[in-house]
């Protein structure tokens, strides 16, 4: 129960931080969302041709809006707060390691879902919005579990910047190279972001993989086992 | 604040080391700390005295040695000693965008103590007017004062101060230190490492000195100086040619015996001791060691 008190602390002082100084990242994400919805909105008369197109278009966009928040703003404040020593003032106090990345995936997990959910209320995109959000917030914990390792393993912010960057372009990779003839090629399943990319696909039910491998469990599966890795990763750091 | 038993001394640290690969950071240290007694730790830099702290704090395991704090065994029990100390960082590890208030009450949380606690502190430090102005826009010796009063929500018995006077003007200094003596008047306990030594001449009991990881010196401020420093006389004495001469001269009986002849003969306009200092005495271990 104490923990949770912790880890409820932590996890407001995120957002106060974020209502305090990072403004300009919701404004971000909002204005990202708005475009989204300017470019996919779809009107009720639209031919099926053009739904079709919609219908490809918008999981990239939404998985891309997610990596974005999770891989940059989670890994170069975790960076910042190891630089600067906060991180060190925090694990001083009763909190611990686990407790700090559990506030830290949370906190993630709540905007980066938040966000995917404001995206699809303005496109006015027709899904089953719980399974979609349910879906996107196994993304946002597996990026931010990511995040949170490239933040711990840098030596300071800019250069959790740029490794964050290039886990970016590569996890970004099988989205970028689409199309629905290479849809089962066995190389993207080296990739985390495709197997997610799919479930999101199949929740708003566009995806050319619907029954072809078990996407509502496998996602889950390595959502955990990012997360354990990454928790493992921070636990046997001594140098925070 | 529950302890374990009843220990004389809160601190002791037996044969502490670490290693960064080759280097030895901290040399197997020894040194023990009672209850109420405040302990200097000096030195140049990089010669260990923050390394020491952050494994005293419980951040940075160490190679080799042992330490106790209250009792509680700083390796196995580590949660148990940090619940019972405060640490001042030498950075101003604060969160920068949130207000002093904010800052505090995130401590607050973490220690489950209530937030009513906030305002008497901020209100003693003088920051209570701008207490929820984000603390980006405070200065070096505002941000220090809070930085204390952090470390001291949870009201631990033993504080670990890492230079908190560098770098502040003299009014934000005199302000801290008279501070720090208040609370070492209450019983507070503490281990201050800083260049500072005005500041450890008048707030420790023992003062430790170390160079390049090792443990050079251990005593009392006073007996050091007695030790190993040296007093002088300046004396300012018209000359037999008529001129004004100065001298420092050592307060011999010799010296002290041809002084007061000089004074006898009404040549002396002046006489001014020079105290010996810890600055002499830190000059000395290092240009030793």
């Amino acid at each position: 129960m104490a923990g949770l008190k912790r880890v409820l602390s932590l996890f407001i002082k995120e957002w106060q931080e974020l209502v305090a100084g990072k403004l300009w990242l919701l404004l971000l994400v909002l204005s990202l969302s708005l475009a989204a919805a300017d470019t996919v909105f779809i009107p009720p008369l639209a031919s099926a041709q053009a739904k079709t197109a919609y219908q490809a278009v918008l999981p990239v966009w939404l998985i891309l809006i997610i990596m974005a928040i999770c891989l940059f703003l989670t890994a170069s404040t975790v960076a910042e707060e190891k630089a600067e020593k906060k991180l060190q003032a925090l694990l001083v106090t009763p909190l611990s390691r686990a407790e700090y990345f559990c506030a830290k995936l949370l906190f993630v997990a709540l905007l980066g879902t938040g966000c995917l959910g404001l995206t699809l209320l303005l496109t006015g995109y027709p899904a089953d919005y719980g399974r979609v959000l349910l879906a996107g917030l196994f993304g946002t914990l597996l990026f931010a579990a990511v995040a949170i390792a490239i933040g711990i393993a840098a030596p300071n912010p800019p250069a959790a910047r740029t490794i964050a960057t290039m886990v970016y372009l590569v996890f970004a990779l099988p989205l970028l190279l689409k199309s629905p003839q290479s849809a089962g090629e066995g190389w993207r399943w080296l990739f985390p972001s495709n197997l997610f990319f799919c479930r999101l696909e199949h929740t708003m039910g566009s995806g050319a993989l619907n029954g072809l491998l078990p996407v509502r469990v496998v996602p889950a599966l390595e959502t955990i086992a990012f997360i354990l890795c990454s928790y493992c990763f921070i636990r046997r750091r001594k140098d925070i | 604040m529950e302890t374990k038993e009843r220990v004389k001394n809160i601190l002791v640290v037996s044969g502490l080391c670490k290693s960064f690969k080759e280097r030895k950071a901290v040399d197997n240290i020894f040194f023990s700390l009672e209850k109420g007694q405040t302990m200097g730790l000096l030195g140049p830099n990089g010669a260990g005295k923050t390394t020491l702290l952050q494994m005293l704090a419980g951040l940075s395991p160490p190679t080799a040695g042992s330490a106790t704090v209250f009792g509680y065994d700083l390796i196995r029990e580590v949660k148990e000693v940090q619940a019972r100390i405060g640490v001042v960082f030498e950075q101003a590890n604060l969160f920068e965008e949130l207000s002093a208030y904010q800052n505090l009450a995130l401590f607050c949380r973490l220690y489950a103590r209530p937030l009513a606690r906030i305002q008497p502190l901020l209100e003693r430090m003088g920051l209570w007017e701008r207490a929820y102005e984000p603390v980006k826009n405070f200065s070096r010796g505002l941000k220090q004062r809070l930085l204390i009063l952090r470390a001291l929500i949870h009201r631990p018995p033993l504080l670990l101060l890492d230079e908190p006077c560098a770098c502040l003007d003299p009014v934000s200094s005199r302000i801290i230190r008279n501070y720090l003596l208040e609370l070492k008047n209450r019983g507070v306990s503490m281990l201050l490492a800083s260049h500072n030594l005005e500041d450890v001449e008048s707030l420790c009991d023992k003062v430790c000195f170390i160079n390049r990881g090792r443990l050079v010196l251990l005593d009392t401020p006073s007996q050091l100086k007695i030790t190993h420093a040296n007093p002088m006389l300046r004396v300012v004495y018209r000359a037999a040619d008529g001129s004004t001469k100065e001298e420092l001269a050592q307060p011999t009986l010799k010296n002290l015996w041809r002084i007061s002849e000089l004074y006898n003969e009404g040549r002396v306009l002046s006489v001014h001791s020079s105290e010996a200092s810890l600055n002499e005495v830190f000059q000395k271990v290092c240009s030793n060691s």
